[in-house]
């Protein structure tokens, strides 16, 4: 323990203090903010439009025009990485989001055990089992498609490790002998679940939660390559990888480019949750 | 009424894998009986596996009997809602910083019972209350809102006891309350315990595997050896006189803390044998004295003295 | 002629985020062939990185700061790393408290035994398995062709401990060092390897250096004792002069906080008053002054170095009288 972490009390600001000394983790929050910020600002102002061909300018190596350079119909790449960013990270969110509903289920599991506990897991175990891929084109075909449902079939595939990891949080922390000391007091069963479960798997949930967030990218991306992504005028990076890749020898930048970031969004994220892991752990312990 | 709490053949049966991923009932407690005297202590020895935990925890329905009877001042609370009785009966672990929830502040510790059964108006009388009772224990007022984490072993033990005390109980287990705690810490939470039973007149059920802990505590003591109690009685009466092989064994083989004794000590050299499940004395296999009848029948209690009982053959 | 085991001024720090642990300051024991030497102290007392930095088994995080630790003569500080393995195979070997610590759960016992034998020594296989064999029976297993084709979770604790303690004497070795080995036991069991450690050390001219928080222990196995309080030694004598004539107040106290079967159970018990001294703090006195009943001035500024009080018997305290002056006093109260 360091001699700052010492003055901080709470555990909230220790795990921060922690987090904050890991210099690679800091830069690496850094970037993901700035990609994240530049995508969900930067297209409310008037910037060039992302589906505008400019056939006077096909393929262009990134220059003082196109920062990025432009794709095979002379769209500008920096335009549509921004806008597509926009979309890949609100289907992220939204089905990074979604997947913690496996949290209350993990939670009920751990908690009431039993029967519950049964029906959950083995029903878990069916989601699990669940190609994720088909699941993405039965959704398409049901819903509205070509505007990014298949994030739910995401959403579907990230449930059951939150599952997983909460359940057992929970049994780990209900073993405990606090629990048992509060359960002597005449403490309520929810108070117990609130106050103490709650509290004590929250670190290393958020840590699940990072990890899913960049396993939610991962798999964004690979849909948009597939096809099963957005139709135009909608755009998002995995669309954009796709059409890279059409032009992979002409205009190699074109796949490049877009991929470079998108390994560095997962990287960092990656780096930022193992970061918090290693800041949560000292706690517990 | 003398007796605060009184046990009648206890029974608490767990079920344990098996072979083939069948089920196997293993009985932790089997057929103890015992009772508590109102500002008294009574002293539960045993070694590991012996059943002197899951005694402690089944006292205060934390664990529910398999068969058997708790009544609490002269109440069956055997099938009663513990609600209301949460607040008389409480108890102090064994390990402290397990015992307590880390992300608790100790004033939110100390003032969850308090809250849970409805004790003082406000947060801030419950967490005045708090700072007095960290005060009786030895801590400070300024420790309300540190972190458990914070403090050592026995600095911690001391906020368990106050959490335990928070609720104004009448009777307290303690289980095993210093044996994770270093030497010279464990006759400062001893001293705390006896103290502190003389001011509030606490009854305590006082679990432990040390003797001479348990000497020191209990003024009653029963030897627990796998589920039962082979014998119990007023301490002094056991320990000068006492009657069960097991019991014998278990003190002489404390150790003497004077090396002339030590050097005069005799010795069994011989490793126990393994635990073995049959009809008779739960004893008979590592038993010196046992004879035929103890290996086919279950032994039971006599009176062999004035306040006196033992559960053995040798004595009927 | 040199002492079997003799630790000299010895000191070892950790570094832990960026702060220093002192967790042996300045130690020096002596330990002599056929001799049993007890290190006695509480959490933080260093007395198990003691025992650590003799087989040196320290962690990374730990450093040997000062000091020599000499096994017959030879420096095992200084020694190149395949010789001390060697050397700590055949003369020095250890146990721990956990037994489960030292023998792998996917050998059986017999198999274990013997490769330890053969690692050391060119015999075969059946030659080993009858030595480990009778190590077996020495240290208590009768059926000891059964506890060889076992596996070790399928022992009992005390079984197992056993097991520990014939591998360590296996290759009949001069010290044994032991690590708290009977704190994780039943009462029973401790005295049965307690016992049986006693009757090895006379029959066999074995020594033992033994680390333990419990002066019971102490007096049934030990000749001399040296006490540690925050890393540093307090006191240091033989065990009968210890419990007879403690001259340093931790002693004293540690004696008198721990109820026995003869104590007076009316009266409380005379506990050591706050908590032990931080590994991390390293003070200008002594380290226990903050705790003891009899500290001066003098304690909290100057450290009392480790002085003769009687023949054989050394303490740090600036009370513990030197010989000649008790017995004046002594003559004086006569």
């Amino acid at each position: 323990m360091s001699g700052r972490e010492k003055t901080v009390r709470t555990p909230v600001g220790r795990i921060a203090v922690r987090f904050f000394a890991n210099r690679a983790a800091v830069v690496c929050l850094g970037i993901f903010l700035f990609i994240l910020l530049a995508c969900l600002i930067i297209p409310l102002f008037p910037i060039r439009d992302p589906e505008k061909m400019n056939m006077e300018a096909l393929l262009q190596a990134p220059n003082g025009t196109y920062w990025m350079g432009t794709d095979i119909y002379g769209r500008d790449l920096l335009s549509r990485m921004l806008h597509g960013g926009r979309l890949t990270f609100n289907i992220c969110f939204t089905a990074a989001g979604l997947s913690l509903f496996g949290l209350v289920l993990g939670v009920a599991a751990g908690f009431f055990g039993g029967r519950i506990d049964r029906v959950i897991s083995r029903f878990n175990d069916a989601v699990a089992s669940i190609p994720i891929f088909l699941l993405a084109v039965f959704i398409e075909m049901c819903l509205p498609a070509g505007q990014g449902n298949y994030k739910y079939a995401i959403a579907v595939a990230l449930m059951p490790p939150l599952v997983r990891l909460s359940r057992n949080l929970v049994l780990e922390i209900l073993d405990c002998e606090y629990i048992e000391a509060a359960r002597a007091l005449g403490v309520s069963p929810v108070r117990i679940a609130a106050g103490h479960v709650l509290r004590n798997i929250s670190g290393p949930v958020i840590v699940q939660v990072f990890t899913n967030l960049s396993d939610a990218i991962l798999t964004c991306t690979i849909m948009g390559y597939l096809g099963l992504g957005v139709r135009m005028p909608r755009v998002e990076w995995g669309t954009i990888v796709k059409e890279g890749f059409q032009c992979i020898l002409r205009a190699p930048l074109q796949i490049v480019l877009p991929c470079l970031v998108i390994f560095v969004c997962v990287l960092s994220l990656n780096v930022v949750g193992n970061a918090l892991r290693d800041a949560v752990a000292k706690e517990e312990r | 009424m003398a007796e605060i709490l009184r046990v009648e053949h206890l029974k608490k049966n767990f079920s344990v894998p098996g072979d083939r991923g069948k089920k196997r009932s293993f009985s932790a407690v089997n057929d103890v009986s015992f009772s508590v005297e109102r500002g008294g202590c009574f002293g539960l020895v045993g070694e590991s596996g012996s059943g002197k935990t899951t005694t402690g925890r089944t006292v205060l329905r934390l664990t529910e009997p398999t068969a058997g009877r708790i009544f609490f001042d002269g109440t069956d609370i055997t099938d009663a809602d513990m609600r209301p009785y949460r607040r008389k009966m409480q108890i102090i672990f064994q390990n402290p910083a397990g015992s307590l929830d880390p992300k608790y502040q100790v004033g939110d510790v100390v003032s969850e019972g308090m809250r849970a059964n409805g004790l003082y108006g406000s947060r801030a009388e419950r967490l005045r209350r708090a700072a007095d009772l960290l005060r009786q224990v030895g801590l400070s007022e300024d420790d309300l809102r540190r972190y458990p984490g914070e403090f050592s072993g026995g600095q911690q033990q001391r906020i368990g006891i106050a959490r335990a005390l928070a609720v104004d109980p009448s009777f307290i287990v303690c289980d095993e309350p210093v044996s994770a705690l270093d030497v010279s810490l464990q006759a400062q939470i001893i001293n705390l315990l006896k103290a502190l039973q003389q001011e509030r007149g606490l009854s305590y059920l006082f679990i432990s595997h040390d003797m001479a802990v348990v000497r020191h505590m209990a003024d009653r003591i029963g030897v627990l050896f796998r589920g039962c109690l082979v014998e119990c009685g007023e301490t002094m009466e056991v320990l000068s006189h006492p009657a069960h092989p097991y019991t014998r064994a278990l003190i002489a083989a404390i150790p003497a803390a004077d090396p002339d004794r030590a050097a005069a000590k005799i010795h069994a050299l011989r490793p126990a044998a393994p635990a073995e499940a049959g009809e008779g004395c739960a004893y008979a296999a590592r038993c010196p004295y046992a004879k035929e009848v103890c290996r086919l029948e279950r032994p039971v209690e006599r009176e062999i003295g004035p306040d006196h009982s033992c559960c053995c053959h040798l004595f009927s | 002629m040199n002492s079997l085991l003799s630790v000299e001024n010895l000191s070892v720090e950790f570094k832990s985020g960026g702060r220093t642990a002192y967790a042996v300051n300045d130690v020096s024991l002596r330990l002599e062939a056929g001799e049993n030497l007890g290190i006695v102290g509480e959490s933080g007392s260093g007395k198990s990185t003691l025992a650590h930095a003799v087989m040196r088994l320290l962690p990374d995080s730990a450093a040997v700061t000062g000091g020599r630790i000499l096994f017959d003569g030879r420096d095992l500080t200084a020694m190149p790393e395949r010789e001390l393995r060697a050397l700590c195979g055949q003369e020095l070997s250890m146990i721990f408290q956990d037994p489960m610590q030292c023998l792998d759960p996917s050998f059986s016992v017999g198999s274990q035994l013997t490769e330890t034998l053969r690692a050391h020594e060119k015999i075969t296989r059946a030659e080993a398995r009858t030595r480990a064999a009778k190590m077996l029976r020495a240290v208590g297993l009768e059926d000891a062709e059964k506890v060889m084709r076992q596996y070790p979770f399928a022992l009992s604790g005390g079984m197992q401990q056993r097991v520990m303690i014939a591998m360590a004497l296996l290759t009949g070795p001069r010290l044994l060092i032991a690590d708290e080995p009977t704190t994780a036991l039943d009462v029973t069991v401790q005295d049965q390897i307690l016992h049986l450690l006693k009757e090895l050390t006379r029959q066999t001219g074995l020594s033992v250096l033994f680390i333990t928080h419990s002066f019971g222990v102490v007096a049934e196995v030990c000749d001399r004792v040296a006490v540690l309080y925050g890393g540093r030694v307090a006191e240091y004598g033989t065990v009968r002069q210890l419990f007879a004539n403690a001259a340093h107040p931790y002693t004293q106290g540690l004696l008198a906080a721990v109820p026995s079967m003869e104590s007076d159970r009316e009266q409380p018990l005379s506990a050591i008053d706050g908590t032990p001294v931080s590994v991390f703090a390293q003070a200008e006195g002594c380290p226990f002054a903050a705790r003891c009943p009899r500290a001066e001035e003098r304690c909290r500024r100057e450290r009392p170095a480790l002085h003769e009080v009687e023949p054989d018997h050394f303490a740090a305290c600036h009370a513990a009288k030197a010989p000649a002056l008790a017995e004046r006093t002594g003559e004086d109260h006569g």
